[in-house]
């Protein structure tokens, strides 16, 4: 209390009408106002009234002279209650500067306005990003993908981003006289079942011979299941048309932990891993189809044999 | 400044509680399955009156000795439970010597009445065995 006297000392020795005049000012001044040197304006004005009662400034004649001259007129545009407002206003603020001995210590109006707004930007920026992090977490593709995947599944769901139609892939020269006619049977699985015959692949992990494919069914979805043996392994190709949207994005693919991209001939595989086993899956939106390749097999032979799916 | 300090201090914790929440969502027991590949399992209304089919497809990762469904179990909606069925190879939910199996199991039950089926689907390839239990969504006997 003490410091606030000796700091707002110079206030005390303006007279009231010049202590009223720095209070229209600060009401009027765009600046942020000094709330210490308000209060011990008010403090000084109050103070001075107890002292002496008969020299309040509210003259009850002046003030309603005042207000039949100022207030008590009838609206009408562009008019002011205050007619010399402009004038004044100039007046006031350059008598109230003047009569301020100390430098007003307030902060720079726009870099502290930039930083409030900087905070309420962060503060939604943070809420956005940690809103983002949760639904991704929870399954949700907030960037419009079709594939969702949490820590142990992996599943396609329709997304209302339109895919670009797939171009019709011209038929490649066959590596292994084998490998053309696996593809030959497959297609003519997938023709006869309608489900798009460019997802046969045209290359397959030497050493595996094919086991005669089948084609089952349930009320929802038909899959062309095609079995390949070297002994030892098994790898597993299956083209599958879901025929409800229900269906297709029920289907849960088992997994361990990461998931790669790998995209080829338009098409973008997701490479994942289930302990000893890999899986590629790729889904088309718009048929409800998917194609999976599933069995022990190195990055490379997933990728050659998807690389040989639509290819030209 | 103290107001700058409080806000600061309310982005970390907001961004901290996301965060938490994130880690929580996912599964703290990250794990696959040895035998399971992939599976789907959704309740049908049939197109006969007062049937509802369980559709199920299940993917063993390699050849199975056995693979399909274990056990399928009725509820109404409101969790009353209705009746089950028990996996097997003559009913033709369990296939043998493949590496999936697939297929269609009917109900009759109540014309007007909703239900939700449990489903466990399994497989066994060689010595391991997993299984899943899957709910499906309520669906209304025609």
């Amino acid at each position: 209390m003490a410091k606030s006297t000796e700091k707002y000392a110079y206030l005390d020795r303006l007279t009231t009408e010049q202590l009223e005049l720095l209070l229209r000012a600060d009401i009027k001044s765009p600046e942020p106002s000094d709330d210490g040197v308000i209060f011990h304006i008010l403090e000084v004005i109050e103070q001075r009234e107890k002292v002496d009662p008969t020299k309040s400034p509210f003259d009850v004649n002046d003030a309603w002279n005042e207000f039949q001259q100022y207030y008590n007129i009838s609206e009408g545009n562009e008019e002011s209650l205050y007619a010399e407002e402009d004038v004044s206003d100039t007046q006031n603020l350059s008598a109230a500067s003047e009569l301020i001995p100390f430098e007003r210590k307030t902060k720079p109006v726009h870099l502290r306005r930039l930083l409030q707004r900087g905070l309420v930007a962060a503060i939604i920026v943070v809420a956005i990003f940690g809103g983002m992090v949760v639904a991704q977490a929870s399954g949700v593709d907030v960037f419009g993908a079709i594939a969702r995947w949490t820590e142990e599944t992996f599943h396609f769901v329709i997304s209302p981003t339109d895919q670009q139609p797939l171009p019709k892939p011209d038929n490649a020269e066959f590596q292994n006289p084998k490998h053309e006619e696996y593809h030959n049977a497959i297609q003519a699985a997938l023709i006869e079942h309608q489900i798009s015959a460019d997802l046969a692949p045209k290359w397959y992990p030497e050493g595996y011979e094919m086991i005669p494919l089948e084609v089952l069914y349930d009320n929802s979805s038909c899959a062309v299941s095609v079995l390949f043996s070297n002994g030892n392994n098994y790898v597993h190709i299956s083209v599958t048309r879901f025929y409800t949207q229900v269906s297709f994005e029920q289907h849960m693919f088992e997994k361990d932990s990461n998931i790669t991209q790998y995209t080829s001939n338009n098409k973008t595989f997701y490479i994942m891993s289930n302990l000893d086993s890999a899986t590629a899956n790729w889904a088309n939106p718009h048929t409800y189809e998917i194609i999976s390749i599933t069995g022990p097999l190195t990055t490379d032979e997933i990728k050659t044999i998807i690389d040989s799916i639509g290819e030209k | 400044m103290k107001r700058i300090l409080a806000i600061i201090l309310s982005l970390v914790v907001m961004f901290t509680c996301c965060c938490g929440s994130a880690f929580a969502a996912t599964s703290s027991n990250s794990k696959a399955s040895l035998t399971l590949s992939s599976y789907g399992v959704t309740l049908n209304p049939s197109l006969s009156l007062r049937k509802i089919d369980v559709d199920f497809d299940v993917r063993a990762t390699s050849l199975a000795s056995s693979v399909g469904i274990e056990r399928i179990e009725i509820y109404k909606a409101n969790g009353t439970f209705v009746t089950s069925t028990t996996g097997s190879t003559a009913n033709g939910l369990v296939r043998e010597n493949y590496v999936m199996h697939k297929g269609t199991f009917t109900y009759t039950l109540t014309s007007g009445t909703s239900y939700y089926a449990v489903v466990t689907i399994f497989a066994q390839v060689g010595s391991n065995y997993d299984s899943r239990t899957i709910t499906t969504s309520t669906v209304m006997a025609p």
